[in-house]
């Protein structure tokens, strides 16, 4: 008997669905360039947010744009596009997150620094204030969707300011995928109810540190 | 000597089936496997927004590339995650089930699935006159824990009926003890007495509800590329390339169920075939059927709560 059981636990998890939260259906490279001030604290941070090709189509389609899918917007419809994505529902935090030590640093809205189109892709950019970072130690910063509905990665890479150094640690995404199924498979599931967000696992780690000027 | 040689070929899909199941999980392979399918979800998307640009240009010939690209979305998702394997796997483990049935199952299940989207999305635009984002949220956060719902059913109703027919077994057991009653000649594992059910009765009396069941709790969530695909499609104008292409998306995703299928038949099938012919088949076959219901139920359900919490 032991054997089936071990046959069908075997058949039944290669069968196995990892969860709809592992799975991605949104597709975003992003480029991140922080802003000192001259005495070297955090100020801001404007964020590019390239779209993958479907994703920008649903986007143009949903807005009624490109109409004759030549690729190109005239400038009227550049200006429709614009600040397409930056009308942010409440607690929605930007998919951005910034660590100083411990302390999580408060990011302003989103202020519109321009759209563009090419290649099939939108490219959409942003600034956001920050307040309350302290000079000289080092930040963390990653780009992320918790509930890894939108995947984003850092294919426009990060600008930093002159004097700072940038390392890039890349997700660990066996690691990433162990905690989905184990998120999902523990028993019982969480009193709360609530599925651990796993976003976060996925994505790559940018710590920028700076010299104090 | 024959005899061995076709045990040892019966053994083969379980070692097969083992060793994958070390490599997907002592061995990373699990990661692999979906960074593969994600990276490849990313370049089929792309491909295929550029593929739709071209057939809305009056290029014909990219309908066929369009299909392709459908087929190969359908299948990279299916590759990563997707209930639809869980329940053909379990369902072709726990109930004794010709392969070339439950791989139909598996493909029309798919093909059901697309039909859903195709109705969500067209009753969505013409009946309800929703909005894309309602109708991505309406296949997420309601038709997701639904499905799984009525996968945890399925499950149960494994566990019921394989349970029943554990009894049963028993107590004919008890009622003519002694060898002799239940061996047959031809070896097979019916009992042969009309008060018991017997495997194939099992399979033929039960078979088209089962059907029924198991292709609705598929179908019930569609998947979110096929809305996407058909919303876009309907916006740009080119609805019945789009509704092809949810299809054709079906196909992909049976691409990969149906293997499973396959598999899950092979491996049953090896694993009963080593007791076939003795007086316990009929046992052992119930209590297979009832454990892949148990772990079909508890897995569904544990899915269905994760993704209610998700509202």
């Amino acid at each position: 008997m032991k054997r089936f059981l071990q046959t069908c636990a075997t058949l039944a998890c290669v069968a196995l669905p990892s969860v709809a939260t592992a799975h991605p259906h949104i597709f975003i490279e992003t480029g991140l360039k922080p802003v000192l001030d001259d005495t070297g604290r955090l100020i801001g941070i404007e964020v590019s947010w390239r779209y993958d090709e479907l994703y920008s189509l649903l986007v143009l389609e949903d807005k009624g744009l490109d109409h004759d899918y030549d690729g190109k917007l005239t400038e009227d419809e550049m200006s429709r596009l614009k600040g397409f994505d930056q009308n942010w529902v409440d607690g929605y935090a930007g998919d951005l997150f910034i660590h100083q030590g411990e302390a999580e640093l408060t990011l302003g809205p989103p202020e519109g620094r321009g759209t563009s189109f090419e290649d099939g892709k939108i490219t959409s950019i942003h600034y956001r204030r920050i307040e309350g970072a302290a000079p000289g130690h080092p930040w963390l910063l990653q780009a992320y969707d918790p509930t890894y509905y939108t995947a984003y990665d850092l294919g426009l890479g990060v600008d930093a300011p002159e004097g700072c150094e940038v390392k890039v640690t890349q997700a660990d995404l066996d690691r990433a995928y162990t905690l989905v199924e184990e998120a999902l498979y523990a028993t019982p599931a969480d009193p709360e109810g609530n599925f651990p967000e796993v976003g976060e696992a996925f994505a790559d780690k940018v710590e920028l540190s700076c010299v104090s000027g | 000597m024959r005899q061995r040689m076709t045990r040892g070929l019966m053994l083969l899909p379980l070692v097969l089936g083992l060793g994958l199941a070390i490599w997907l999980w002592g061995f990373g392979g699990f990661a692999t496997l979906e960074i593969w399918a994600a990276e490849g979800q990313r370049e089929v998307q792309n491909a295929m927004a550029r593929m739709l640009r071209r057939l809305r240009g009056g290029d014909a010939a990219a309908l066929a590339g369009l299909m392709w690209l459908c087929f190969a979305y359908g299948f990279f998702h299916a590759a990563a995650p997707g209930h639809g394997k869980l329940l053909i796997g379990g369902y072709g483990l726990g109930r004794r089930v010709p392969m070339l049935r439950l791989s139909s199952l598996a493909l029309v299940s798919s093909l059901a699935q697309a039909a859903t989207a195709v109705v969500l999305v067209y009753a969505g635009v013409f009946v309800f006159n929703w909005t894309r984002q309602r109708m991505v949220d309406t296949a997420d956060r309601l038709l997701e824990p639904v499905s799984y719902g009525a996968i945890a059913v399925v499950g149960l109703w494994l566990v019921i009926r394989g349970a029943r027919r554990l009894w049963a077994a028993w107590r004919e057991a008890q009622a003519h003890s002694g060898p002799g009653h239940h061996t047959h000649e031809d070896g097979s594992c019916s009992c042969g007495h009309k008060h018991g059910i017997t495997l194939d009765e099992a399979t033929h009396v039960h078979s088209l509800r089962d059907a029924a069941v198991l292709i609705g709790s598929v179908a019930i969530r569609p998947c979110t590329g096929a809305v996407f695909l058909l919303i876009l499609t309907w916006r740009m104008g080119i609805d019945l390339a789009g509704i092809a292409g949810a299809f054709v998306m079906g196909l992909g995703t049976a691409s990969v169920t149906v293997t499973v299928a396959v598999l899950s038949v092979t491996m049953r099938e090896g694993a009963l075939g080593q007791v076939m012919g003795g007086p316990g088949a009929a046992r052992v076959a119930a209590g297979i059927e009832l454990l892949a219901g148990l772990l079909v139920a508890v897995v569904a359900t544990q899915l269905a709560l994760s993704a209610l919490s998700l509202l």
